[in-house]
């Protein structure tokens, strides 16, 4: 517990030398203004802060920051918030952005509970200010406070402000252009109130701005606009900015297009989408830069919804081949993810006729990163075309994955068996797949053998308790008799999560006696995850209780501390 | 009128020593410590800082009233790098610095970005009211009454940004829209957000596949000073690489090629050593580059990758020393090169005590020679200039470091520990 510092302590240590003793002074305003008083607080307290700390270190000003947002009821309630408005302002110079951003949340929370027509005029007069002054810092500032004052203020002090913006967005300073056009989708959400023409002007200077940033802040600031818009404005404000954007000669922002194109195709509609936006994709997935062939195929799952088999199978279908063989790994592993959202779409004849090949090839594809691309389109794929085709491809990929020098690799290796396991029957699971489940249970790597014991929790919930009990059990428990003490661990990691589809048969017949072998095992640590297994697993064995608490007391007197300590513990629990 | 005539008719400006920071001393006498590694004037011209091989950054200030000449005087002084051990590799890091470049002031504050060998530091220096508690004894709450001692600059370190070069950084330079800056070591560039420290963007990698082929390293980089979207990069092999930050995210392959054929028939033992770059920056204008080889100034227009419009020899004596400037590995010096604020006006440094300011067509070529004693010395260099350098020419007092004023006339150098100003 803290020590309780007395309040004169505290306040002689906002100016401490020691920077940490003015944090938490800083930290503890409340306190401070508290003892104070309202009347003191507002006509001392606060001035102090304005003209003292806010030369202050960043890490002072961001506790600044964080406690005056509570200071309303401080200074006297709602009628005397605005006393707090110049502490805000002088934040607003610093150009820390943890700063800028607490002061922003402090400057809302004040906001709430302002009265704000009568604080009107401060407030007008706190924004111009800071969009007036020579700081850069301020005018950035400046351009995230306007959009949420805006609605409190009158029409003639709202109009005043939006001329301001515009200022902004006209500022030489570069930085404070980009706040303008990061902010205006702020403004936009504001629609009908704020005023459109204006809104739109801005959006026109910015598009043709030399910044990359500030036309890369248009896309998201066009789709606020498209949302809050008919159709018609849709069609005849939006779309033009946006193709301009999807032509931009800057690879980033063309990349920033094509990450949005299903919110672009949801906002403006399938037709615009097919007819406009398509052909922009079809060139981005073939064009020069690599990153957008990337957001391309990253994307393609979701945008085929917009388009028509036929667009498909005549245009995307083609280029395909060209992406499995791109130079890149990560773009080939993108392609490798759409192959299950295109094979959903495209149906299950073409899928055989034009995916099947490239997916069974990029299967074989010499970098893991790739093959484990594929896993993401692994389910949907074979759900369309049937698993019997793929697994004869997919075997020799998870034999070589689950090996793999990367333990990455193999925790993915986890999941790919997952999915195909989901798939096969008894048999199946039995001849092609244990052997895998049983390597990764038992990997030198913690993280692919918890990857490993997750996967037979997911396997076991969907197969149900017959199969499991069948097919996972034996698995598991054929655990117990390996020479490594950490493999004879996985077996209790295993139970505890496959207990829950246990027949009480088995548990009886073949869990407990496992236990009861185990709790005598050579290794501490064994003998202690026994008591933590019961613990865990005692909702599912309640009917063994006794069994289980004769094999508890035999742990309680262990010379292991641990392991004794769990075992009374559970035994408490158990009793209880 | 055509460039050429245009230089010709105007005539070359008179330049005057006007200040000198330090003291004629014996090159043993010099503290290694104190030799000038780094000079960068600020965007407005009224700061000019100084980086040493002690890894301190040194501030001067124009405290003149007189607008059109600047006149400096020492402000303040900041311990910016210290030296380091890399664990890893098991070597001292050294605080040298190496570069240094403004960010645009705002207020009370000047932002500076220093660097050495691998990590970057973006410092600001804050002109403050230092102010101390009166102690009082009270029994009331009282707030702390503060007098003011004195009035101070606060330096406080902004960023750092970590070891992410696999080798020595030799540039940093920022963007002119004042978010980004790259640095370069000798095989990659970097691309940094000034607010982000966590990562970095890699924008040229010249690492060969095996590295036994490598045979060009980077030797600087900078932004254009009005695209924010266009780089200069120099290399050891005599090459310019033009890279555009919209065209592609990985600009090896897709960056203009400034490079002259190479004439078989004037090849020697020292070409290849000659031939490369020690700084590459572009005009104020933008219009064109301005390179330094060892012997050469070579001037490139942005739309000509063949060949440069002019390959002005600095001093041509200084072929005839080859030699010796190999034993005493003097060949190997990085001299800067600076633009004036017109782009008409190159300049550069050399050894002997020597700089040249050099106009963009060649014609006119002026050396200047520093002294203790404030006299301005210069002589121009004819073309085909020669004459015989004797042993009292001294490598040692060498010029490796000089910066032009952004907006005047007006030129500091940097020799040894001693830093000179001149001026029209």
């Amino acid at each position: 517990m803290a020590e309780q510092i007395p309040v004169a302590v505290l306040i002689e240590e906002l100016k401490s030398e020691n920077i940490k003793k003015r944090v938490n002074s800083v930290r503890q305003l409340s306190t401070i203004a508290g003892a104070l008083g309202k009347d003191r607080t507002r006509t001392e307290l606060v001035p102090f802060l304005v003209s003292e700390l806010v030369e202050d270190e960043d890490e002072v000003l961001a506790a600044l920051a964080d406690s005056i947002g509570d200071f309303v009821d401080l200074v006297g309630g709602p009628a005397y918030a605005v006393s707090l408005l110049p502490v805000i302002e002088s934040l607003c110079y610093n150009e820390d952005t943890v700063v800028r951003d607490k002061t922003i949340e402090a400057l809302k929370k004040i906001l709430a509970r302002l009265e704000a027509r009568r604080a009107e005029a401060q407030i007008q007069a706190m924004v111009k200010k800071l969009c007036t002054g020579e700081s850069y810092t301020a005018k950035s500032a400046a351009t995230y406070i306007i959009p949420i004052v805006y609605q409190s203020l009158s029409p003639s002090a709202q109009a005043e402000t939006i001329t301001l913006y515009g200022l902004l967005g006209k500022d030489e300073v570069p930085s404070v252009r980009k706040a303008a056009s990061l902010n205006l989708k702020d403004l936009l959400k504001l629609l009908p109130t704020a005023p459109e023409n204006e809104l739109v002007n801005m959006m026109k200077l910015f598009a043709k701005d030399e910044q990359d940033f500030v036309r890369f802040y248009l896309i998201e600031d066009l789709l606020t606009f498209a949302r809050a818009s008919n159709a018609q404005k849709q069609q005849a404000v939006a779309l033009p900015f946006l193709r301009g954007l999807a032509e931009d000669p800057s690879w980033r922002i063309r990349y920033g297009i094509c990450d949005k194109l299903s919110e672009i195709g949801s906002m403006l509609g399938k037709d615009t989408a097919r007819r406009i936006f398509f052909p922009y994709f079809i060139k981005y997935l073939q064009d020069g830069e690599a990153e957008l062939r990337n957001i391309a195929c990253l994307r393609m799952g979701k945008f085929v919804a917009f388009l028509e088999v036929e667009d498909v199978l005549q245009k995307i279908i083609p280029l395909l081949k060209a992406l499995s063989l791109d130079p890149l790994n990560y773009v080939r592993s993108a392609l490798a993810g759409a192959f299950g959202g295109l094979a959903a779409f495209i149906g299950k004849k073409s899928s055989n006729d034009h995916l099947l090949p490239i997916y069974l090839t990029m299967l074989r594809d010499e970098s893991p990163e790739v093959r484990v691309g594929c896993l993401a389109s692994l389910e949907e794929l074979s759900r369309v075309v049937g698993m019997e085709v793929i697994s004869q491809s997919l075997l020799p990929t998870l034999v070589d994955l689950v090996v793999d020098k990367s333990f990455r690799i193999r925790v993915a290796a986890c999941d790919f068996v997952c999915v195909f396991a989901k798939t096969l029957s008894d048999d199946e699971f039995a001849s092609k797949l244990s052997k895998f489940v049983v390597d990764l249970i038992n990997d030198r790597i913690f993280a692919v053998r918890d990857a490993a014991i997750k996967c037979l929790r997911n396997l076991a919930e969907i197969k149900g308790s017959i199969w499991t009990e069948r097919n996972l059990l034996p698995l598991v428990l054929s655990q117990q008799v390996k020479t490594n003490y950490l493999h004879r661990m996985s077996t209790l990691f295993g139970l505890s999560v496959i207990i829950a589809y246990l027949s009480s048969d088995a548990i009886t017949k073949q869990v407990i006696p496992v236990l009861q072998v185990l709790a005598r095992d050579q290794v501490a640590n064994v003998r202690m995850n026994v008591g933590k297994t019961i613990a865990s697993c005692f909702n599912f064995m309640r009917d063994k209780s006794e069994v289980l608490s004769k094999i508890l007391s035999g742990m309680a007197s262990d010379p292991d501390v641990d392991v004794a300590q769990v075992a009374r513990d559970t035994l408490e629990a158990l009793s209880s | 009128m055509g460039n050429h005539q245009m230089a010709q008719n105007m005539a070359f400006p008179e330049w005057k020593c006007s200040q000198f920071f330090g003291e004629r001393v014996e090159k043993d006498e010099v503290s290694d410590e104190d030799v000038i590694s780094a000079l960068s004037f600020d965007t407005t011209g009224n700061f000019l800082s100084l980086g040493d091989k002690a890894g301190r950054l040194i501030v001067f200030k124009n405290i003149s009233k007189n607008s059109s000449r600047p006149e400096y005087e020492y402000l303040t002084e900041l311990q910016s790098h210290v030296k380091e051990f890399d664990y890893l590799k098991s070597k001292e890091i050294d605080e040298k610095i190496n570069d240094i470049q403004w960010l645009r002031p705002q207020g009370n504050n000047m932002y500076i970005l220093t660097t050495n060998d691998k990590t970057i530091k973006l410092w600001k220096i804050s002109e403050k009211s230092i102010k101390r508690a009166i102690p009082v004894k009270s029994s009331t709450l009282k707030l702390p009454k503060l007098e003011v001692i004195e009035r101070g600059f606060i330096p406080s370190l902004m960023e750092v940004y970590p070891h992410l070069h696999d080798y020595s950084i030799n540039s940093v330079s920022v963007c002119s829209d004042g978010e980004f800056f790259i640095s370069a070591d000798d095989l990659s560039v970097n691309l940094w957000n000034i607010e982000r420290t966590n990562d970095t963007f890699n924008i040229i990698n010249l690492k060969p596949e095996q590295i036994d082929e490598l045979s060009e390293v980077i030797t600087a980089a900078n932004f254009h000073p009005t695209s924010n979207n266009l780089i200069v990069v120099a290399s050891s092999t005599g090459v310019l690489r033009v890279a555009d930050l919209r065209v592609s995210s990985k600009c090896e392959k897709t960056a203009q090629i400034f490079a002259e054929a190479e004439d078989p028939a004037s090849k020697n033992f020292f070409t290849e050593i000659i031939c490369s770059l020690s700084d590459a920056v572009f005009s104020a204008n933008g219009k064109y580059i301005f390179a330094r080889d060892f012997l050469n100034v070579k001037v490139w227009d942005l739309a000509n990758t063949k060949s440069p419009v002019a390959t002005i020899p600095i001093f041509e004596p200084l072929k005839s020393k080859l030699c010796e400037l190999y034993e005493n590995e003097c060949i190997f010096d990085k001299f800067s090169i600076s633009t004036s604020p017109c782009s008409n006006y190159i300049l550069t440094g050399l050894f002997n005590n020597n700089f040249h300011i050099l106009d963009r067509t060649g014609d006119r070529n002026m050396q200047f020679e520093l002294n203790y004693s404030r006299r301005t010395v210069v002589k121009p260099i004819p073309k085909k200039f020669f004459e015989p350098l004797g042993p009292s020419y001294n490598f040692d007092r060498k010029i490796l470091k000089s910066a032009w004023h952004p907006t005047q006339n007006c030129v500091a150098v940097a020799c040894m520990n001693s830093l000179f100003f001149y001026h029209v």
